[in-house]
């Protein structure tokens, strides 16, 4: 044996080395909106944004307790000035396997990374009950799903924020998005 | 149901550019070829970048993909057409390793974590010949079509890098 030859001892330890890190969480849908940009990619019906998705049963949405805790992420210093828009997140149809603490940190992962790139977001789960105040006028109670939670961000037309929103992992897990522009 | 086959997905995405089956085969092969750019660039945030041009060149190539290899090797092949041209433009760089590659040890078993620091202090030249070949298992042909080098050079190249890994790694605590 020379002194470039492995010992079975090095041998047995570079391919040992052979272990795949998992790559970063973000980059599938980084490399999916790329692709879109170039249109190689046609966007899934899972991350359409539309309106008048059908009427989910109230019971199937209780047991479709997806997501998150949302921290408020923001680029320091970066106030929102543009247009911005508010993604409205409704729990799908199915239950969604997994811890719901994991998915909160993914949300809030999501959040952070697009607060990374100067983006300005922020957003918040809403809990499970809701209460109506009737009006005043007496009109009957309007049946309509309730979202799990929104998040703001500041973007500068409706296809930007959707093409944003399309990232949002809440879709990977059933669930829907609206997108909606803020007047004010 | 049976998943479908790498064949069946290439297809609906060449055809109907399908995101789903996009997705699929992204879960399928990423994390090996993405490690394997890890080895050989030792900074994870460049491996990353370097993994989305291997998709999009896939992708907008996938017409030339005529099934006589697995898709993961000429994916593969793609990463390390990639890296070539990365490597081309950091020559001059001295070879520095993520922090976090090098310490993580919810990532890296200390085992690993010693290798990939060594590897981490070679040159490049010595790094992606070891890489390939002692960890990866290319032969010395297939790393001179990877490398575009002549394969006694790959050779002559892995006795130098073998040297430089064995010194670093003895100096290792």
């Amino acid at each position: 044996m020379t002194d470039d030859d492995l010992t079975g001892e090095e041998r047995d330890r570079l391919r040992r080395a052979r272990v795949d890190p998992a790559p970063p969480r973000a980059l599938e849908d980084q490399t999916v909106e790329a692709l879109r940009r170039r249109g190689l990619l046609r966007r899934s019906r899972r991350s359409l944004v539309a309106v008048g998705w059908p009427v989910a049963a109230a019971a199937a949405l209780a047991a479709a307790v997806t997501w998150m805790a949302l921290h408020r992420s923001s680029t320091p210093g970066a106030a929102a000035t543009g247009p911005r828009f508010v993604l409205l997140l409704y729990a799908g149809a199915e239950p969604v396997d997994g811890s719901p603490e994991a998915r909160r940190r993914e949300y809030a992962q999501w959040a952070r990374d697009i607060a990374s790139r100067g983006v300005s977001i922020s957003g918040e789960e809403l809990s499970d009950d809701a209460h109506e105040i009737p009006a005043a006028t007496g009109s009957p109670a309007v049946q309509a799903p309730l979202p799990r939670g929104f998040f703001i961000v500041e973007a500068p037309d409706l296809a930007s924020a959707e093409r944003l929103a399309s990232t949002c992992p809440h879709l990977r897990y059933g669930g829907r998005i609206i997108v909606k522009r803020i007047l004010s | 149901m049976q998943a479908p086959g790498d064949d069946e997905l290439i297809r609906r995405l060449g055809v109907g550019r399908d995101e789903e089956a996009f997705r699929t085969l992204y879960g399928r092969h990423t994390a090996a070829v993405y490690g394997l750019l890890c080895r050989l660039v030792g900074r994870p945030a460049e491996a990353s970048d370097l993994m989305q041009e291997t998709w999009l060149r896939a992708v907008r190539h996938l017409s030339l993909f005529r099934g006589q290899s697995a898709f993961r090797t000429w994916l593969t092949g793609i990463a390390l057409n990639c890296y070539r041209e990365w490597r081309r433009k950091h020559t001059r760089e001295i070879p520095a390793s993520d922090p976090d590659m090098r310490t993580s040890p919810a990532r890296w078993s200390d085992e690993i974590a010693a290798v990939n620091q060594v590897l981490a202090l070679l040159a490049y030249e010595h790094r992606e010949v070891i890489v390939l070949h002692d960890i990866e298992g290319f032969t010395h042909e297939e790393i001179a079509e990877a490398l575009e080098i002549e394969p006694g050079t790959s050779k002559s190249r892995l006795s130098r890098a073998r040297r430089a890994f064995r010194d670093r790694w003895q100096g290792t605590p």
